[in-house]
């Protein structure tokens, strides 16, 4: 064999025994990439599992946090509106009925009562018209009684944060 | 062997051929697989991680609301789930109206309507929801009465609405002198109330769209 064939030859077998040896190894590194993407999606199919149950008790949790306080909100104290007309009414001022009505969620409460005169219900209206928690007042059905008194009903809007717990 | 070295410049030639053409048909392809075997394997890895991560972040917050167990109780004695039964509600309302001096006179459902809707049961998705039990009480007793009644129900842990009061005084009697007698302290007041619950609610299936026909 001529020297100037030994060389290339030699290199070429070389070359040939490193693309034998790399597709060996890349066929076997494949396999073993191939078996560890399985036991990677096996372990991530549980974990999503997991995280879906532990989501699910979260959510609940935070839906009920959520809940709570959105009732808690909405929740009336109605002592403070009985509280209020007490302290505010004046003495010459009698009522004879009481409805409060929260269905149409405008908190609506409507007094029937009896003044001794005019004068005295104006000044109950002036007193109630100053105060910030009414935020609505309709004053209705003004008749005199037998007995001289004038008779009305009043209508009061109070404002939501008035029957907030503390007020 | 004078056949190969006189053909030896065209067999190296066509070895180096062979040996190109075998890289590009068999290993090149093994080498492109091996690459991308290798980023799918860091793809997963990281995504495996990532989950591992986020599950052990949600484990923690579990692990920060269970020491809030109490407050959690309570939120769910203030919003129970609806058992079908009324008893417990209306046990704590007759308590409630006795312990302040109150008589339960009357005590029923107020819509019936909404206890149907309550009962209902359709297939699909489960949801919690609230849903509120209106219903309403008719109780005798003093005005202070009923304002501590109303107390214990706001203060109590169970949300429970106030929807409606009225109540009227009757007019006062009058002796055998023709005079007005003093107003009694005696009411009847009528109450809209309502409980709220959690029910297992079931979204129903939207009905699947209708096939197209072929022309």
């Amino acid at each position: 064999m001529p020297w100037w064939l030994i060389a290339p030859a030699a290199i070429l077998l070389v070359a040939v025994l490193a693309l034998a040896g790399s597709y060996i190894y890349f066929m076997v590194a494949n396999k073993k990439m191939a078996g560890r993407v399985n036991e990677l999606e096996s372990e991530s199919a549980a974990l999503e599992k997991n995280i879906k149950i532990k989501e699910g008790e979260v959510f609940l949790i935070r839906q009920r946090i959520e809940d709570f306080n959105s009732l808690l909100k909405k929740h009336k104290q109605l002592v403070n509106t009985f509280a209020f007309l007490e302290a505010k009414t004046t003495k010459d001022i009698v009522y004879t009925s009481f409805d409060f009505n929260n269905i149409d969620k405008d908190s609506l409460v409507v007094v029937d009562g009896k003044s001794p005169n005019f004068l005295a219900l104006a000044q109950q209206l002036d007193i109630f018209k100053k105060e910030e928690a009414i935020s609505g007042l309709n004053l209705a059905d003004i008749s005199i009684n037998e007995d001289g008194e004038v008779v009305f009903s009043l209508k009061v809007n109070f404002a939501p944060e008035f029957y907030a717990s503390g007020k | 062997m004078e056949y190969i070295r006189k053909y030896s410049l065209a067999i190296t030639l066509a070895l180096v051929v062979l040996f190109l053409a075998g890289g590009y048909f068999f290993w090149w392809p093994r080498y492109n697989e091996y690459k991308t075997n290798g980023k799918i394997l860091e793809y997963k890895g990281l995504e495996t991680e990532n989950k591992r991560n986020y599950l052990e972040e949600i484990e923690a917050k579990i692990n920060i609301l269970s020491d809030y167990q109490e407050e959690i109780i309570k939120i769910n004695s203030a919003i129970p789930i609806y058992d079908f039964s009324e008893v417990a509600l209306f046990s704590f309302i007759q308590k409630t109206c006795s312990e302040n001096g109150l008589v339960l006179l009357n005590l029923g459902l107020a819509d019936q309507q909404s206890v149907q809707d309550i009962n209902r049961q359709v297939s699909g998705k489960k949801v919690w929801e609230i849903t509120s039990l209106p219903f309403d009480i008719s109780v005798a007793g003093s005005y202070s009465s009923l304002k501590n009644f109303l107390s214990a129900v706001y203060k109590n842990s169970r949300i429970i609405e106030v929807e409606a009061v009225s109540f009227s005084a009757e007019e006062p009697e009058v002796d055998e002198k023709g005079r007005k007698k003093e107003p009694k302290d005696m009411y009847e007041f009528d109450l809209e109330l309502a409980a709220n619950y959690y029910i297992e609610k079931t979204e129903p299936v939207s009905p699947a769209a209708p096939e197209e026909l072929p022309l």
